[in-house]
């Protein structure tokens, strides 16, 4: 472990990557940008071909990243702006949820226009989260405050209360399109009705488990962090069950989630300040990527490929993870 | 009467000052307070809200709540400010990760004075 943040280190310095073979065979290498400081990135996201983007949270600013140059640029978003979502649409745009705006933020990277979708103002702050596309190129988003919704490519939007309040965080779609979110506060998961926005609620088998973020491998199964519980979830629609897998070490806190394109399961623990790589097939951690400094606080986790991006909001850096084989 | 003048300015703010903060203060508190509310509830702890409740805030120990798992940096911070008095909370809110830095909370703070005073005295209400 020792070992490997020494390698982050260098790596941050003069920016080549460094290999990692652990025990298990599981080979990949990082490498790190410095953003700049007070950026606190959150989200990252595949850009367009060669980028990465990345909501700079505290400077109201999309960030975009060359990844061969391996140098940043940054977007202001507008007065106010404080993004914490990024997602890539099927229009090649980058799709903001913008709490500080309380506006989902789009923004062309062919021309640099930002189409600015406020929320309806009786809305009042809704605390916006994050967001994803069904089948049809809707993008559906969910607000901390108890808020969820969807807007189409034309700005058409619409928000509907989560019956439990608080907690809408993390969303995903599956590979058949339709759209999933997990609320925070609130501990459920919810499938969203595309049809008329209502939502159907599960209970994970964990009582305040927390769940923060939720991601679809390609099977359709749900993968789900519990923040309080410090557990990883699988919920299976197919068969409506759970099974809980428990995260290594001393009262880990999950917290993101991300299923990537060979489906191995990304994680997050604060408390290790770890990102762990857990195997489906085999049902084990396969590896463990240690912050490249302390408290990094990854929120997020997204990639592309063989690429996974882990953006540290605690430390103003981006790590690029290249997974081999 | 100029010098009369002082003493019903004081009369006054002792009036107001007991009667409690007007009812357009506490609402646009409770509007501030929308910014708070995905984290911290007002009903005492909760086993699923990431942020300690606001209950009582006002005049409370710093990093007080039992249970909660406060981060080092807040704990440290309760060595140098024991209780939130309405200065140390406004000075908190206004940019948190300037008084506490490396705090947990995931929000960077009110700039607008007014709205900062009200969301305090909203709290200091509950």
């Amino acid at each position: 472990m020792n070992r490997l943040s020494i390698l982050a280190a260098v790596a941050l310095a003069a920016a080549p990557a460094c290999s990692a073979a652990q025990d298990t065979g599981y080979e990949f290498t990082t490498k790190v940008i410095q953003l700049p400081a007070g950026a606190r990135p959150h989200d990252a996201s595949p850009g367009r071909p060669g980028e990465i983007w990345y909501t700079a949270q505290r400077q109201g600013a999309l960030g975009i990243i060359d990844i061969d140059k391996w140098t940043y640029r940054q977007v202001p978003l507008g007065e106010g702006s404080s993004p914490h979502g990024v997602v890539l649409g099927p229009d090649g745009m980058a799709w903001i949820t913008d709490g500080g705006q309380n506006a989902i933020v789009r923004y062309n990277p062919a021309n640099e226009a930002l189409d600015v979708w406020k929320l309806p103002a009786d809305s009042g702050y809704t605390n916006l989260n994050t967001g994803a596309f069904d089948k049809d190129g809707v993008h559906w988003f969910t607000g901390q405050t108890g808020i969820y919704g969807k807007v189409d490519s034309s700005g058409n939007l619409r928000i509907w209360q989560d019956p439990d309040g608080r907690g809408p965080y993390g969303i995903d779609d599956t590979p058949d399109g339709e759209i999933w979110y997990v609320s925070l506060a609130g501990s459920h998961l919810a499938k969203v009705n595309r049809a008329d926005g209502s939502i159907e609620m599960i209970e994970p088998p964990h009582e305040n488990a927390g769940l923060r973020r939720v991601w679809a491998d390609s099977e359709g199964d749900l993968w789900i962090t519990g923040w309080n519980s410090g557990k990883l979830y699988r919920f299976r629609p197919a068969s409506r069950e759970w099974t809980s897998f428990d995260l290594p070490g001393e009262r880990p806190q999950a917290y993101a989630v991300y299923v990537d394109e060979r489906d191995d399961v990304w994680v997050t623990d604060f408390t290790s300040n770890n990102t762990l790589v857990f195997d489906i097939a085999s049902e084990r951690w396969v590896a463990t990527i240690p912050g490249s400094g302390p408290n990094a606080a990854v929120r997020q986790i997204l990639g592309r490929g063989n690429e996974v991006y882990l953006p540290e909001s605690g430390t103003d850096r981006l790590m690029l993870v290249t997974v081999k084989g | 009467m100029r010098a009369l003048a002082p003493l019903a300015l004081l009369a006054a703010a002792a009036c107001a000052h007991a009667a409690g903060p007007d009812p357009a203060t506490l609402a646009a508190g409770e509007r501030a307070y929308q910014k708070c509310y995905s984290c911290h509830s007002l009903e005492g702890p909760h086993p699923t809200t990431q942020g300690p409740s606001l209950k009582g805030i006002v005049g409370r120990e710093v990093a007080a709540e039992p249970g909660f798992r406060y981060s080092p940096a807040m704990r440290a911070y309760a060595g140098r400010q024991p209780r939130w008095s309405r200065a140390a909370l406004d000075a908190f809110i206004a940019d948190p990760q300037a008084v506490v830095p490396d705090n947990d909370m995931g929000f960077f703070g009110i700039r607008d004075a007014e709205e900062r005073r009200a969301l305090v005295e909203y709290l200091a209400a509950r």
